[in-house]
């Protein structure tokens, strides 16, 4: 029997974080983190801000249960394998990161050595092999399956592909001693997208690996407690947030975006595309559920990234009298050196971190959002194609992420990279309202969706004022 | 909320003047121009036809009008006299006015005619070709087909003007490529500069006619879009050049009802009531049946009739002779016509009030309603991709390279419906979207008749379309749905990668391509190549229109041959596809 008071943890790689919620109301009783202690036992730290969070909404430690979500340790690399860039492994590198795994590769087209070597060189928890849609291609997609079998050392893998020839795969990397579940095809027919069920097998995946394999804890109670990796939290929720229940409508289209240190994540949700008449779009329809990872936008261990593909920008708007150009580079070499350097509000950091903030936010939307493109063809017309999903009439955008949540005006910040000009092509958000996920609940409640839905819902509602 | 996001300015070419620069230019170059005096007018004691047509619509006296065009100018002189001489024999009032159907050559400027391939019809090479066109007999012409629309647009104009010809066209033509002229700056700018003259004279009566379907309206699926579509040529010649604009129309529109209707919206969307200058007469219903075809064009005179003298409108319906549908009218076949358009005026009193004018009406504001929104659609999404939409330069090829199925899929009104082919339910279906659906639902039936072993189950079959022509590909569809095969439906505007992408992952068993944009050959070697590349062992079929352009021919090639011997087949109907594909 569950307890009433529920103790949703996030295993983030610096902080563990917990939100102490009503189960039934979806009530937010406390929060609380403390320091990761990934080189220890994670259970301590976990224990350390659960005490905390009790102390403060007074109930005893042991009247509550826990779910949890981690991203620590790295999460879960998955490679992802396909018959043509655009179909199959555009398919499977989706499925992937809606699990909320990190796509270490993606890979198409026939298995050359050069290829296989990178496949080995990658190192991935897990693979998830896609290829032909149902009823389709055959012959290529089980010469890559013996290629892989026979050149890679064995490890988890999904097959995701053609279902006429799934068995005869599966047999082959079994046969090769790979550790094989096998679900419905991520491409079943070429202009849509069935990628649910493999995001749900590399969850499966995830407990198993991460949980276990990767030696964070060894209380038996921390492979209990964890049930999903942090980001698929966030996605779950953004959904919950966006579609609602049976019982409570949802705040209709969304985009949620995490800027961390290392990543800038955006999650959205939207309502099925309306027909757009006058544009074609290519490739496979896209799921209305999406997450998107930028791996070269982070405000600690990517700030030079960010800040020399941003320069121009940053430099129209930090008033260069008062600090250099080579001080702003400085201090992002030494955050990437130093990545839990403390911040003091006197240090020029203060004055270049929320910059930095819009940087990777405004960049991360533009590149998650769709763009448009018009094409003349002489004697023909003009031929509009639209790449993406439209995200340009949606209403609200909620940040999460510690810089959002932890900035004084995290608000501001979000705002100001959603007015940013933007490229005039881009599909991204025109005239969304900011809104900061400032109790950091947002991967509580996709915790919290797996056993009360309406409680969930309720929560983000009332921490995010919607 | 479909367009922003797209920049069509980039699309411009560089060369191309402020609109309103060329306007300018145009009306200083009209003061110049002295206007003469057509046998017409100074018959009918005016200045010009349109002061007539204004006079004649106020006391209800019906007009007529006859396109003319023989093999050269001295041809169509001579059948001017005989047509004028026969009224006079029969007893019947002469007709009105005639649109001269010159040859292509006088759409390029004059120092290029000489050079350009000789087609069939009249050019006017001289003074005097153009004096005899007012001074043969008391009609009126209009300078119509190839006058304005081409580069040598300015050059006709002032020729057209100074002989006593008060109503040039044909603006819609623009969107019209001429034998070897491949600036569209030049064009437009031609275009507008010709118009600016017109413009100038407008004070005198004279007109810048259009006839809608030699542009996009022929294509349209609406009738909607074509009121919104005149109202955006009005826009165009009025409000942004000062001309008095006519939106003459009617060659592809069967339906009499209807027809009524969409002349009476066209009027309604007609502020300053400038006379419609002619309404062309029924193509489209006419048969190799000669007799028969007496019965499609006394309907339709007696409706176009009926409704321009009892609104008032001042119009001239034409009277399409039997045999044009098979032939180049002789002077007595275009003679005999217009007899029978006189002798139908007799009947008009005793049938009119009987008519039920308040259903018409009823369908007119329907279709004017949907016309509005297709012009401020227009206007908005031009504005919001970036154009100037005060600029009548940049407004007319920004139109013109979006291309017909791109204007009404943009700017159309009906409710989005992906059972149609341009994603909307039309406010009300063209004839010609009619007849092809009619032609669609026979093939279907046919082809569903077919005995088992014409049954295509199990087939994977991916079609494309290598332009973006929608309906061959939508034939093709679902002729092939209907023998059961399993179509993949690629699309149009397809390149050879994408249609390799998509039949690698779905393994088909046949591609079908269809082509009408003059690429199959290149087309045909890159998909093969392609395919090569990836391994993908399709059979491959293309149909359509199997020609290149190739350097020193002005016509495309055929090259057929070379795509049968890239292994290629290039069946030539869809029944020769199906037995193909078994």
């Amino acid at each position: 029997v569950n307890k009433p008071v529920l103790a949703l943890t996030d295993f983030g790689s610096t902080y563990t974080k917990v939100a102490l919620v009503n189960s039934t109301t979806g009530d937010l009783l406390a929060t609380a983190q403390a320091p990761t202690t990934v080189h220890n036992d994670v259970m301590v730290g976990y224990r350390n801000a659960v005490n905390r969070a009790c102390s403060v909404a007074n109930i005893p430690a042991a009247q509550v249960t826990s779910i949890a979500s981690s991203s620590a340790g790295g999460g879960l690399s998955v490679g992802s394998i396909g018959l043509v860039d655009d179909y199959t492994a555009a398919a499977a590198r989706q499925a992937a990161l809606n699990s909320g795994a990190k796509v270490d590769l993606v890979i198409s087209g026939h298995l050359d050595t050069e290829k296989l070597n990178i496949i080995n060189k990658t190192n991935m928890d897990v693979l998830l092999f896609s290829g032909g849609t149902d009823g389709g291609h055959t012959k290529q997609v089980i010469a890559n399956a013996k290629l892989i079998a026979g050149a890679i050392k064995p490890c988890p893998i999904i097959i995701a592909c053609n279902k006429d020839i799934s068995d005869v795969v599966a047999t082959i990397f079994c046969d090769t001693g790979f550790e094989v579940t096998t679900t419905e095809n991520v491409l079943p027919d070429i202009d849509t997208m069935n990628i649910d069920p493999a995001r749900r097998a590399i969850n499966k995946l995830f407990i198993e690996r991460v949980i276990i394999g990767k030696g964070l804890s060894d209380a038996v109670e921390f492979s209990n407690t964890v049930i999903m990796p942090t980001p698929e939290a966030v996605l779950v929720a953004t959904e919950l947030l966006s579609k609602g229940t049976a019982l409570q409508q949802g705040v209709g289209d969304i985009l949620v975006i995490d800027i961390g240190g290392a990543t800038t994540d955006i999650h959205s949700s939207l309502s099925k595309p309306p027909t757009r008449t006058g544009f074609r779009s290519r490739g496979p329809g896209l799921p209305t559920l999406m997450r998107s990872v930028q791996g070269d936008l982070g405000m600690r261990w990517n700030a030079s990234s960010v800040c020399s593909q941003d320069e121009v920008w940053l430099k129209s708007i930090l008033d260069l009298g008062t600090v250099s150009w080579r001080q702003v580079t400085n201090i992002c070499e030494e955050w990437e050196l130093q990545p839990h350097r403390v911040l003091t509000d006197k240090s020029i950091d203060s004055l270049i971190e929320p910059l930095l903030a819009i940087s990777c936010a405004a960049i991360a939307i533009e590149r998650h959002c769709g763009k448009t493109s018009a094409v003349y063809i002489p004697n023909q017309g003009v031929d509009l194609i639209q790449d993406g999903a439209d995200f340009r009439e949606i209403p609200l955008v909620v940040g999460t992420g510690g810089i959002l949540i932890h900035n004084s005006d995290g608000t501001g910040v979000l705002e100001r990279a959603l007015r940013r000009q933007k490229a005039g092509h881009t599909l991204s958000p025109t005239n969304a309202r900011a809104q900061i996920d400032s109790h950091y609940i947002m991967a509580a409640a996709g915790l919290l969706s797996t056993q009360n839905p309406d409680a969930a819902l309720h929560l983000m509602r009332s921490s995010l004022q919607l | 909320m479909d367009s922003a996001a797209i920049d069509l300015s980039e699309l411009i070419p560089k060369d191309l003047p402020d609109g309103r620069e060329i306007v300018a230019d145009g009306k200083a170059l009209g003061k110049k121009v002295v206007i003469g005096e057509s046998l017409y007018c100074k018959e009918k004691g005016v200045k010009s036809e349109r002061e007539w047509r204004e006079i004649a619509r106020e006391k209800r006296i019906p007009c007529t009008c006859m396109n003319i065009g023989l093999s050269n100018w001295d041809e169509t002189r001579d059948a001017l006299e005989n047509i004028y001489e026969d009224a006079l024999v029969r007893g019947v009032r002469p007709p009105d006015r005639f649109n001269l159907i010159a040859e292509r050559r006088m759409g390029l400027p004059k120092s290029s005619r000489a050079d350009a391939p000789q087609e069939t019809g009249p050019c006017l090479w001289d003074e005097k070709d153009w004096w005899e066109l007012t001074q043969t007999v008391p009609i009126q012409p209009e300078a119509a087909d190839n006058m304005i629309g081409g580069p040598g647009s300015v050059d006709n104009v002032l020729d057209a003007l100074r002989v006593g010809i008060t109503c040039v066209g044909v603006l819609s033509q623009y969107t019209w490529r001429w034998p070897y002229w491949d600036d569209e700056a030049s064009q437009v700018i031609a275009v507008v500069r010709a118009a600016a003259v017109l413009a100038e004279k407008k004070k005198d009566g004279v007109v810048f006619d259009s006839y809608l379907e030699d542009g996009y309206p022929g294509v349209f699926h609406d009738y909607a879009s074509y009121i919104g579509w005149a109202m955006l040529e009005r826009y165009i010649a009025e409000d942004l050049i000062g001309a008095a604009y006519s939106s003459s129309w009617g060659g592809l529109t069967q339906n009499p009802v209807i027809k009524s209707a969409v002349t009476l919206a066209l009027e309604s969307v007609n502020p300053n009531r400038v006379p419609i200058s002619f309404l062309q007469g029924d193509t489209i219903g006419n048969t190799p049946d000669f007799d028969a075809n007496m019965a499609v064009l006394v309907n339709d005179l007696m409706f176009s009739k009926m409704t321009d003298l009892r609104y008032q409108l001042g119009t001239a319906p034409i009277a399409v002779p039997v045999t044009e549908v098979e032939r180049i009218p002789d002077w007595k076949e275009v003679a005999q016509v217009q007899t029978i358009s006189r002798k139908c005026e007799d009947y008009l009193p005793l049938i009119e009030n009987t008519i039920d004018w308040k259903q018409i009406e009823l369908l007119r504001d329907k279709l004017v309603a949907g016309g509005k929104v297709f012009f401020s659609n227009a206007i908005r999404i031009m504005s919001e991709m970036n154009i100037d939409v005060k600029d009548p330069a940049r407004v007319l090829i920004v139109m013109k390279l979006l291309g017909p199925e791109k204007c009404e899929e943009l700017f159309g009104v009906g409710e989005a419906d992906d059972n149609y082919i341009r994603g909307r339910k039309p406010v009300l279906e063209t004839d010609l979207v009619k007849q092809t659906m009619e032609k669609r639902a026979t093939l279907l039936d046919t082809v569903s008749k077919l005995g088992p072993d014409a049954r295509l189950e199990n087939k994977k079959i991916l079609v494309a379309s290598t332009d973006v022509h929608e309906f061959a590909k939508f034939l093709l569809t679902s002729s092939l749905e209907a023998v059961g095969s399993d179509v993949i439906d690629s699309g149009i505007n397809r390149d050879p990668e994408d249609i390799v992408k998509v039949a690698l992952e779905t393994a088909a068993d046949s591609i079908v391509i269809t082509t009408h944009n003059g690429v199959a050959r290149t087309f045909g070697t890159t998909l093969k190549e392609k395919m090569e590349e990836a391994g993908v062992e399709s059979s491959v079929f293309m149909g359509g229109v199997l020609n290149e352009d190739v350097e020193g021919s002005d016509v495309p090639v055929d090259v057929t041959r070379d795509l049968n011997a890239l292994g290629i087949v290039t069946p030539h109907s869809l029944e020769d596809l199906l037995r193909a594909l078994r």
